[in-house]
């Protein structure tokens, strides 16, 4: 894949805290007073580098967690720092956004122009770049997503995983050091899931950092680390294992193990010998004795 | 056998037909749909489902071809697709973002006042669609509709269907977007339709695991043609054709059929996480014996 070479301004350190999320509250009104509290005292560090996903049930707060990391939203209590800006800051937003880019659900939302190359030019047009600038910028982040033969197309013509590729080279354009994909492979077929996961799974050997919100425990079991969300609230922290191991706490949060975790479970309930806690269907043929 | 309700020969339907930007989205796809089938039309975006679901009630008319539908020729013009849209109920896509009343039980009245049904025939409507969900209707009838969970909206969704009291009920991509619980829930409510309410059922879909899990019969449809027919393990067994379809199989098979490569004797038409399990102590008793 093309290097996509992070702006080197802020310097990438890997292991060094990229996204804080410092004690944050927020509540959306309902109709007829009150508030609705969508996130709760939430305080979560997302380090430089590292592939975290973020799971948990609709209602429980991943979305506006999401929509926090780059100041599309802005807490009623507590503060996000990215890169140590403050997003309360609205004179920052630029900067905030070009460290921290979001890829949505439905790629028909984010997409805006005609042709894929304008799509993946207006954010870097919108910087002010030079012409050649932007073309290099939009060749290489096409590249990065396996898109640069879609280059003159009409985004209407593609695909579901080929409109989400070309959602996500219009934020690589930007080159943000971290990528937040909110549930981006919820609609796609088998392939376009496949194609979108190997795209994450280049960018974070990359460097980039990854945050992704996900509804398929098979998805989050290929990331370094797991966030769980229950009622606004982090219920569970770890490396995929550690979750995926705490088999009593993922059942009182109403959650399930990925599928080859299960056949496992239940193939050694049975008496068949399966070492350890194989997560991925590879892992599973390595445990079977 | 029971009565055949739906059958489609040699279907053809052209997009933007006689224009220069002609299309052909199905070229001779043939089903057929009997009284109390759990059906699934399965296949990668741009094969065509979409398309041949919406000749099911007379959205679209055959280009050439033919579609019965409970004894209705859609191919004659004097056909009343009205009255046919009263006997199939189609769920679309993300159906949650066609509510519009503030309050469940207005939303899902809507269709049976449209039929003039009397107030007391209205409520019983409203009152066993919403039982069918598994939305309690004294709990939610008064609810404001978009406070609710994605789950329960999609559910009130399919209530505003089942209250027109269709007899074949089609869904596309039922699940979608939803969390587990909320699949869970939408799952167990499809299969309850069918098993005590006797609802003939016929669900779109390109999640495997969701087909594998619902549906005994399938029908796959590749490039606007029907490529395979069968009962559902029979299907996920012929794994090579559905890779060439891009396809993809369930996590559950594809675990099976690469524990078999690496040399297991295990059956390779599991289609749950228990089967698979139980699939590997019998291989193992049998070793050992």
């Amino acid at each position: 894949m093309a290097t996509l070479g992070h702006d080197q301004s802020g310097g990438a350190r890997l292991g060094a805290p990229l996204v804080e999320v410092r004690k944050v509250t927020v509540a959306y009104p309902v109709p007829g007073g009150g508030g609705n509290v969508a996130l709760s005292e939430v305080s979560l560090t997302v380090t430089e580098g590292e592939w975290l996903c973020v799971i948990g049930h609709n209602g429980s707060g991943k979305s506006t967690l999401a929509k926090l990391l780059n100041g599309l939203l802005i807490p009623g209590r507590g503060d996000v720092l990215v890169a140590g800006l403050n997003t309360r800051e609205t004179a920052l937003h630029r900067a905030i956004r070009q460290v921290v880019g979001v890829v949505f659900q439905d790629p028909e939302d984010q997409i805006v122009a005609t042709l894929v190359e304008e799509d993946v030019a207006f954010g870097p047009e919108n910087l002010g770049l030079a012409r050649d600038e932007v073309l290099t910028r939009v060749q290489g982040a096409l590249d990065a997503v396996d898109a640069g033969a879609l280059r003159l197309r009409a985004p209407h013509q593609l695909s579901g995983g080929q409109k989400q590729r070309v959602a996500i080279a219009g934020v690589l354009a930007m080159r943000p050091r971290c990528i937040v994909l909110d549930e981006s492979t919820a609609m796609l077929d088998p392939e376009g899931r496949r194609e979108v996961l190997d795209v994450v799974t280049r960018l974070q050997a990359g460097g980039t950092t990854v945050v992704q919100v996900t509804h398929f425990m098979s998805e989050a079991a290929l990331a370094d680390r797991i966030v769980v969300l229950s009622e606004g609230r982090i219920a569970l922290d770890g490396a995929p294992r550690e979750i995926f191991g705490d088999r009593e706490r993922l059942r009182a949060l109403d959650l399930d193990v990925p599928p080859v975790a299960q056949v496992a479970e239940r193939a050694r309930a049975l008496g068949v010998g399966v070492r350890g806690l194989p997560l991925t269907v590879g892992e599973f043929v390595a445990a079977l004795r | 056998m029971n009565e055949i309700i739906v059958e489609v020969k040699d279907l053809w339907h052209w997009y933007l037909r006689g224009t220069p930007l002609e299309t052909v989205a199905v070229q001779g796809v043939g089903l057929e749909l009997r009284s109390g089938d759990l059906a699934a039309i399965m296949g990668h975006t741009g094969s065509g489902k979409s398309t041949v679901v919406q000749h099911l009630n007379g959205l679209l008319r055959p280009h050439r071809g033919s579609v019965r539908v409970f004894g209705q020729d859609l191919g004659d013009r004097r056909t009343d697709a009205r009255a046919l849209r009263r006997m199939v109920g189609l769920v679309f896509q993300l159906p949650e973002q066609q509510l519009f009343d503030p309050t469940v039980g207005d939303d899902i009245a809507f269709g049976p006042r449209q039929l003039r049904c009397p107030p007391e025939e209205v409520r019983r409507r409203v009152r066993t669609a919403m039982e069918r969900v598994g939305l309690g209707f004294d709990a939610y009838k008064d609810r404001y509709t978009f406070g609710l969970s994605g789950g329960e909206m999609r559910r009130v969704a399919l209530a505003g269907v089942l209250a027109l009291e269709p007899r074949l009920l089609v869904l596309d991509e039922p699940t979608a977007g939803l969390d587990p619980r909320g699949r869970a829930q939408l799952l167990g409510s499809i299969r309850a339709l069918h098993a005590e309410a006797g609802m003939t059922v016929v669900i779109v879909s390109h999640d495997m695991d969701v087909v594998a899990e619902l549906a005994r019969t399938v029908w796959v449809l590749a490039g606007g043609r029907t490529v395979m027919h069968g009962g559902v393990r029979e299907i996920f067994a012929r794994v090579d054709e559905l890779r060439e379809l891009r396809l993809g199989i369930p996590q559950v098979s594809e675990l099976a059929h690469e524990l078999r490569r690496a040399g297991h004797q295990v059956r390779t038409d599991v289609l749950t996480a228990n089967e698979l399990a139980e699939a590997l102590w019998t291989n193992s008793t049998s070793r050992a014996g």
